[in-house]
């Protein structure tokens, strides 16, 4: 215990003023994101973190420098976390009535995005730590760095590999929506979470609260479920 | 939410199982709040606030991709395509999936 908590006070008091490149470059993605009324290809994300990186070559700071100046902002993560539980809790009345169609569609969904990835990254790439460090990309952030960890992947790769692979997520899901005729927010919703994630939550939040909830669910439940199922079955399927 | 998420650390360095400690400080405050109870007055304005913001925490991590070296780097194209084509078929099985258990049920 004491071994944790001196590990987290060591993380936040790393950071310092370099910090504050992160916070300017949220503020700028959100207010270019905001005046073009969201659309997905100016997410936050994508406008500000070319701007940091700019900004960091120019000031010549290195990545593990600014990396640890941030150890606030990765420490917050979990509470943040923990906070997704707040409006779980509210639409949990509602999902207790549609608990086989959701347990159905996590349990084959979540399956579905580690091996589509796992059998294309087989399919065009040769190097098996590819594959590796690309079974857990519809995986929340932390729970896909713990993951990659245990396959022995890159778990540098993985951070931006589930941030694509969310960014991707919100850009053609609603086509898809579309096309399939899927109009129902709450399915639209989990179908958010299970493949984009965090961003995937994000973008449903934006939606409806109620959407967002389903999204957080959806998220939630594909993280416990594929850090269960990809270890043992990775580890099968190399032998 | 700290509270929670040491509770959840502390409960996964117990029982050994593989989620994360901040996971687990979801699941044990989701029950907390099962209950009605003062906790939720408290606990919801601080969670809209972190969640509104989320896009921030996950700011110093992305930066990285610029950052990767060369070798990595020369694979990306690739992976990208893989990432992509993956996401799209898992988003289009999910939605034919639910479209289909949904059409069973109401018939």
């Amino acid at each position: 215990m004491t071994d944790l908590l001196a590990m987290q006070w060591q993380q936040i008091t790393a950071s310092s003023w370099i910090m504050l490149l992160s916070v300017t470059g949220f503020w700028l993605g959100m207010s270019i994101y905001r005046r073009s009324s969201g659309k997905p290809l100016l997410h936050p994300l994508i406008i500000g973190t070319p701007f940091i990186a700019i900004l960091l070559v120019l000031m010549s700071v290195d990545f593990d420098q600014y990396y640890k100046a941030n150890g606030l902002l990765s420490w917050l993560l979990g509470p943040a976390t923990v906070a997704l539980a707040v409006p779980l809790s509210k639409y949990l009345k509602q999902m207790s009535k549609v608990i086989p169609i959701l347990t159905i569609a996590v349990l084959f969904g979540g399956f579905f995005a580690a091996v589509s990835a796992l059998s294309l990254a087989l399919w065009l790439t040769s190097e098996p730590i590819m594959m590796l460090s690309i079974a857990a990309k519809s995986v929340t952030t932390p729970i896909a760095m713990v993951i990659t960890q245990q396959l022995g992947g890159l778990v540098t790769l993985i951070t931006p590999i589930v941030l694509f692979t969310g960014i991707v997520g919100i850009l053609v899901a609603p086509q898809v929506f579309q096309v399939f005729g899927l109009q129902d927010e709450r399915w639209q919703g989990l179908i958010l979470g299970v493949t984009a994630h965090a961003i995937g939550t994000l973008k449903a939040f934006e939606k409806s609260p109620r959407c967002g909830a389903f999204s957080t669910i959806g998220m939630g439940l594909n993280g416990i479920w594929t850090s269960l199922f990809l270890v043992p079955m990775v580890q099968i399927f190399m032998a | 939410m700290v509270i929670f998420q040491w509770l959840g650390e502390l409960v996964v360095q117990w029982t050994g199982v593989i989620v994360p400690g901040s996971l687990m400080g979801m699941l044990l405050l989701l029950i907390f709040l099962a209950y009605p109870s003062r906790l939720a007055s408290i606990v919801e304005p601080v969670s809209n606030r972190l969640i509104q913001n989320l896009s921030l925490l996950f700011i110093p991590a992305c930066v990285g991709v610029f950052f990767l070296g060369p070798a990595i780097s020369l694979q990306i194209p690739l992976l990208m395509v893989v990432i992509a084509l993956s996401t799209l078929l898992a988003i289009i099985f999910m939605a034919v999936l639910i479209r289909t258990i949904g059409a069973a049920k109401n018939d």
